[in-house]
Formats: C-alpha cells, structure tokens, sequence
C-alpha cells in the first residue's frame, strides 16, 4: 500500500466536498461562504460561552466538577457512537465519491485507507463541536492544570473508541462479503450500529449513576472506560499517552489489514411490494419510497427504537416516526426518471400529491404499530396526535427543501443541507409559536396555514424545475 | 406525414444558435437515420420534435396535430441516449409502467418472448439497478418494440449494445415500418444506418445539410461514412 496514494485521494475527497458541496447554490458565492463560515465560528463560539456560563454558575467552586467529568468520560463512547452513525448512514451512499477514483491507479486497499482517513477527518471535526466546548469551559474554570484530565476523560477515549469502531466496522464488511451479502450492507450497518445504540444507551445511563452513587457514598469507582483517567491519576499523563498510542499502534495496523480488498456496489433498492402497483402512477411513486434504502434504514430505526422503548417501559409519545418523514428530502430527486423518461410526464399538482401522498401511506403504515405501542405502553392517543400532526408538517416541508435543494444521486453530502434546513425551519416555526404562547386552536391554524404555504412553493418550485430542464426560463 | 418539422430553430441563450431554419419531413413506414457530428443538435433537434424543450420558432407536427398535443405525445415515443432509467423497478415493472402511461394492457406472454428474444431470459423479474449498460438499452427497446407506437425516436441508445441484439433490433425496426410507422433513428453506426434507414439527414453546425434516400447516397457517395468524410473535409479550414 503506497501512502502517497492515500494522501493523495484523501485530498481528492476533501476537494470535492470544497467544490461540489460547500461551493454550490447558496454557497456559491465568496461573500455567502464567508458569512456560512462567519456563522459557523459564531455558533461555536457562542456554544463555548454558553457552556462556560452553565458550567462556573452550577458547577464552580462546588467540587462537582469532577464527578461530572467522569459522567462525560462514562457517555464518550454512546456520542462518539451516535457520530459514527451518523457519518457512516451517510458515507453509504458516497458511490459517487469512490466513483472519482476508479479510473485512477490505487488499489482497493489505498481507496479504503484514503476514505477511512476522510471519514475520520468529519469525524474529528463533529467531535471538536460536540465536546470541544466543554473541554474549553473547563479549562478555563479549573486552570490550565486541568488539561491532562480533560484529555483522558474526553479525548483519549473518543479516539480509542472511534478506532474501535472502525475496526469493528470493517470486520462486519469481510463478514458480509463472506457471507456473499455484502451488497446489502446499506441495510445491514445502519442495523447493527442502531441496536449498537440500543445497548449502550442504558448501559451508559447505568454508569453514571454509578459513578453519582459512588461520589455520594465517597466510593472509588472503576471501570474499563475510565482506564485512561485512572493511569493518569495513578501514574501520570505521560503513561496515559503510552497507552494510548500502544493502543493505536495495536488498532491502526489490524484496520489497514482488515480493509476490505475489493469494493462491492451497495444495493439501493429491494424488490419487494407487488408489480402490479407498476401499472399505476402512483403505485410507482408508492414503489419509489418504499423500495429505497433509506426508506429501511429510517423504518429499521424506528423498528429497533420501539422495541426499545417498549423492553425499557419508556412512555414516550411516536416522536421516533419524525425519522420517515425526513424521507421527503429524497422524494423529488428518486422520482425524477418517472417524470423525466416519458414526453408526457403528467400535470404538476397531480404529480405532487403522488409525491406527498406516497409519503402519507409511510407514515400511516409505520404510524399504526408505533402509535399502538406507544399506546400500550401507557401514552394517550391525545397526546399521539400533535406527534402525527408534526409528522405530516414534516413531510411537506422536507418535500419542499428536496424540491429546493434536490440532494445528488450518489452525493450524501448535499443531503445534509436539506436536512439541516428542515431542522431549522421547523424549529423556528415550532420556536415561534412557542414564544407567542398562543391559543392550541390559533397556533394549529398559523401551522396550517404555514403548511399551505409550503405545498404551494412546492409546487411553484416543481413548476420551475420543468421550465428550466425545457429551457423555458434560466436555471 | 407522420412528421413534419418546419423552420425550427433553437438557442439556448442568445449566443449560441443550436439549430438553423431545420425542415423535413417523415412519411409513414418510413425509418429515417440522423447523423452528425458531436455537438451539430441532434439531441436538441429530438427534444424540440418531441415538446422536451420549448419550441422558439417553427412549427412540427406529428400526424395531424401539434407536437405539444397530448395525442402527439401518445403517440409517439422517446429512447433517450442516457439510461436514465426507474433504477427501482424490475425490467417486468418497468414495462408494465409504459404501458400504463400509454392506457396499454401488457401481454406478459410477449414480454417474456422479447427478453428471452433479447437474450435477457428470466432477467424480467430483476432491478434494473441491477442491469448493465447494454441490458437497460435493451430494456428501452423492448418497451419501444411493445408499445409500437405510430412514432419511435432512437436517439444512440444502441451504444453499448451487442452484435445479436443489433441484428435482432435491425429486424424489428423494418417490421415497424412494414407496419406503417415512421422511426427517426440518431446514430453513429453508418453501417446499421445502411442496413435499416430508407433515409438519411446529415447535421451540421445546426443546419440540415442533407436529406436523401440512402439508396441514394450510397450510389452516389459508395457509403453514409464517405459521405461524412466528404462533409468534415469541406468543413476543415484550408
């Protein structure tokens, strides 16, 4: 394996986020990613002040502040964890990324390095934003002589897991190509990290109230998580550092080994749900959604969360069917061959309700067994109801901003922006309503009003798109 | 006529002229070739025809009516070069969706047949996701074959395909003209040209240079590449 190969794609993969995603639309423009920048900055810097605040007015002086570091210690692996989902849900469909560097002279091997090593890089940089705040806020309070233990409480452990991860990571990919399924990884990953998810999230509660217990009761506590903190007191820091990259030597080297040799297409689609829904329009449109990936992977999720909260007896409204209708983002761009291969590809308004009502099944196919679960698990249907009526909300505006913004066959990045819009237009309109403390019946009717707005922008946006790709008005 | 196109022209933004004063016509069972060099607006001269993009000038028709008529949409059909297909959809799915875009029952029996014929048997009930290149043109011309509409527009999608398949689409091609339908047939494949086109249209630079009979063109040319050689000579600067 050459590393000038990797150190070259890696930057290939880093030039091609800079120009295909932080370079277009919006961004397009020197000033606008100045200011996205500017913001950015802003944003940290305003997270880091918060966090100081937070952290000298309850914490300050009480001596607290070492028990709730060894809490942060003990949950490091549960965030670093909700990262990695997060990158690697999104890295299934980077095809377009590896696609750069099928005509270049590198190995299978080389890709992988190259990739694994970008991956990391987000990962770092989401890291930095999740937990370089607290990290800052503490050092400013406790001194400069708090460093060391910051670095093994947080730092030292989101790297070891974060290798972990990976390792464990690759070795499910050899067992899948082993098992000649690894084109159904895209399913199979998202799965397995999510129930992942499901194990540590208890565990990690359980820790920390472990380590309350043991604060109060004036108890040593140790456990394995806490390794690099307890060498660090017992020993010192620089013995913490030996292990550390003990530990890395040991991981780093079995991952390049373990790195899969050859790259499998990932299946996007399953054929399942009959073909007779092919003869209609929108049977095809039914098909589309819920045929695709992403689709599974959002339903997996839901699946796994529910059969979570009912073993741990979590009565909890269906906020979890929030996670379909995020499915909206890809409705208009994984529809686009129906409306693009035929010289009559339907009127516009019909087309949009076959987009959004596709969506609508999802949600009441998935919304009957989560709702009736969340029921018997003690929650009012009354209080379901502003849950579905989000859920519905969602769809439409998550349509709009895949309409808006339509994410890239085989570019996952520009799918973030989507999602982070819906993010923040939904929180501002449900902020808004919020501070206005209005009546339910003038807040749900400002809300449906808002949503007819949305449908029709929607189809204004639908429209234009025709009238660009026929060259009727500029792009 | 099952197609007239007359004075089009088309510019996609006020310095490019794509196509200059094009006029032709197709009668019924008639099969006419296209061919041109990159970039001359054989693609766009097929996407004003078919009402893809908006035409500026001109008039075409397809049969009696405009081509931006419903009737002329339904009657007529489109193989784009890309395969920028339903990826999914089952090839059997696929098909069966054409069908009902155009208000067609689908005979399963004869679907069967065609990917068989194609050699693509029992491949019907797979994800064109997982189809190569080759096997999703053919999966358009087997749409296409099925569908007989009374206008086909082929625009490249033979690139990639197999010698058996060629013959095979060669044979179905005459059958449709026999048929009385016209097919206007865009391709870089001048011998398949002379095999299946009753006549050809060269384009150049947007202008519609030559239209004749290939029979024609052979006599006086030898070939359709003789008689584009000839043109890139005349147009090379001396």
């Amino acid at each position: 394996m050459r590393i000038k190969s990797v150190v070259l794609l890696f930057r290939l993969f880093w030039l091609f986020i800079v120009r295909r995603v932080l370079g277009r639309g919006l961004l397009a423009s020197p000033a606008a990613r100045l200011s996205a920048g500017i913001l950015l900055v802003a944003a940290f810097a305003g997270f880091n002040v918060l966090s100081y605040v937070v952290i000298r007015q309850y914490l300050g002086g009480t001596g607290l502040l070492e028990p709730v570091l060894q809490v942060a210690n003990a949950s490091v692996g549960f965030w670093v964890l909700i990262a990695y989902t997060l990158i690697r849900v999104l890295f299934m469909k980077a095809d377009e990324l590896l696609k750069l560097s099928f005509n270049l002279p590198v190995t299978n091997k080389e890709r992988t390095m190259a990739f694994a090593l970008f991956e990391s890089s987000l990962v770092l940089l989401m890291t930095v934003f999740v937990f370089g705040a607290f990290s800052i806020s503490t050092v400013l309070i406790e001194g400069t002589d708090y460093i060391p233990r910051v670095l093994v409480s947080i730092w030292f452990p989101a790297i070891s897991t974060y290798l972990l991860l990976s390792l464990g990571y690759y070795l499910l990919e050899r067992a899948l190509q082993a098992l000649r399924i690894a084109r159904l990884r895209g399913l199979v990953v998202p799965m397995v990290l999510a129930l992942g998810l499901v194990v540590a999230f208890p565990q990690t509660n359980e820790q920390s109230s472990k380590i309350a217990e043991s604060y109060v009761f004036g108890r040593e506590y140790n456990a394995p998580v806490l390794l690099y903190a307890k060498l660090q007191g017992d020993v010192g820091i620089w013995f913490s550092i030996l292990v550390l990259l003990a530990t890395s030597a040991a991981i780093i080297p079995a991952i390049v080994a373990i790195a899969p040799r050859n790259y499998v297409p990932m299946r996007r689609f399953f054929a399942f749900l009959p073909s007779r829904l092919a003869g209609s329009k929108f049977g095809v449109y039914l098909l589309v959604l819920f045929r695709s990936f992403e689709t599974m992977v959002a339903v997996s999720f839901i699946t796994i969360y529910s059969v979570f909260a009912w073993l741990e007896h979590l009565e909890l409204p269906p906020y979890a069917l929030a996670l379909i209708t995020f499915q909206g983002v890809y409705a208009f761009s994984n529809s686009e061959p129906l409306r693009r291969m035929v010289t009559y590809p339907g009127r516009t308004v019909a087309n949009y309700l076959r987009l959004v009502g596709s969506q609508g099944i999802l949600l009441t196919v998935a919304g009957i067994p989560v709702i009736t679960i969340s029921v018997a698990q003690g929650v009012s249907f009354e209080a379901c109801l502003p849950v579905l009526g989000f859920c519905l909300s969602n769809i439409l505006i998550s349509t709009l901003v895949g309409i808006a913004f339509p994410p890239e066959k085989g570019n996952p990045f520009t799918v973030i922006i989507g999602v982070l819009l819906t993010v923040i237009v939904v929180m501002i309109v449900a902020l808004g309503l919020n501070v206005f403390n209005f009546d339910p019946i003038i807040s749900a009717a400002i809300f449906a009003a808002l949503n007819i707005l949305v449908v029709f922008y929607s189809i204004l946006g639908m429209r234009r798109m025709e009238r660009i790709a026929r060259h009727e008005v500029a792009a | 006529m099952t197609l007239s196109v007359a004075n089009v022209n088309y510019a996609y933004n006020p310095r490019t002229q794509v196509l200059h004063d094009v006029s032709f016509t197709i009668a019924e069972d008639r099969v006419m070739g296209l061919i041109g060099p990159n970039g001359s607006g054989k693609s766009t001269l097929i996407k004003v025809i078919l009402d893809l993009l908006q035409l500026q000038s001109g008039r075409v028709c397809i049969g009696s009516d405009s081509s931006q008529s419903r009737s002329a949409k339904m009657s007529s059909i489109y193989l784009s070069s890309n395969d920028y297909l339903p990826e999914f959809l089952t090839g059997e799915e696929y098909v069966r969706f054409m069908h009902g875009l155009y208000g067609e029952p689908m005979d399963h029996a004869a679907l069967r047949t065609q990917f068989a014929r194609y050699s693509m048997r029992d491949r019907h009930r797979d994800l064109i996701e997982d189809y190569s290149h080759g096997m999703r043109k053919k999966l358009q011309l087997i749409a296409a074959f099925m569908l007989r509409r009374r206008f086909t527009v082929i625009d490249e999608t033979l690139n990639g395909v197999d010698i058996d398949a060629i013959n095979l689409f060669e044979r179905d091609i005459r059958n449709l003209a026999k048929e009385g339908r016209s097919v206007l047939l865009c391709s870089h494949d001048f011998t398949m040209l002379e095999h299946v086109a009753d006549e050809l249209a060269l384009l150049v630079q947007g202008a519609l240079v030559v239209q004749a009979p290939v029979r024609k063109i052979i006599q006086d040319h030898g070939t359709i590449a003789d008689l584009a050689n000839e043109f890139i000579q005349a147009m090379e600067p001396s």
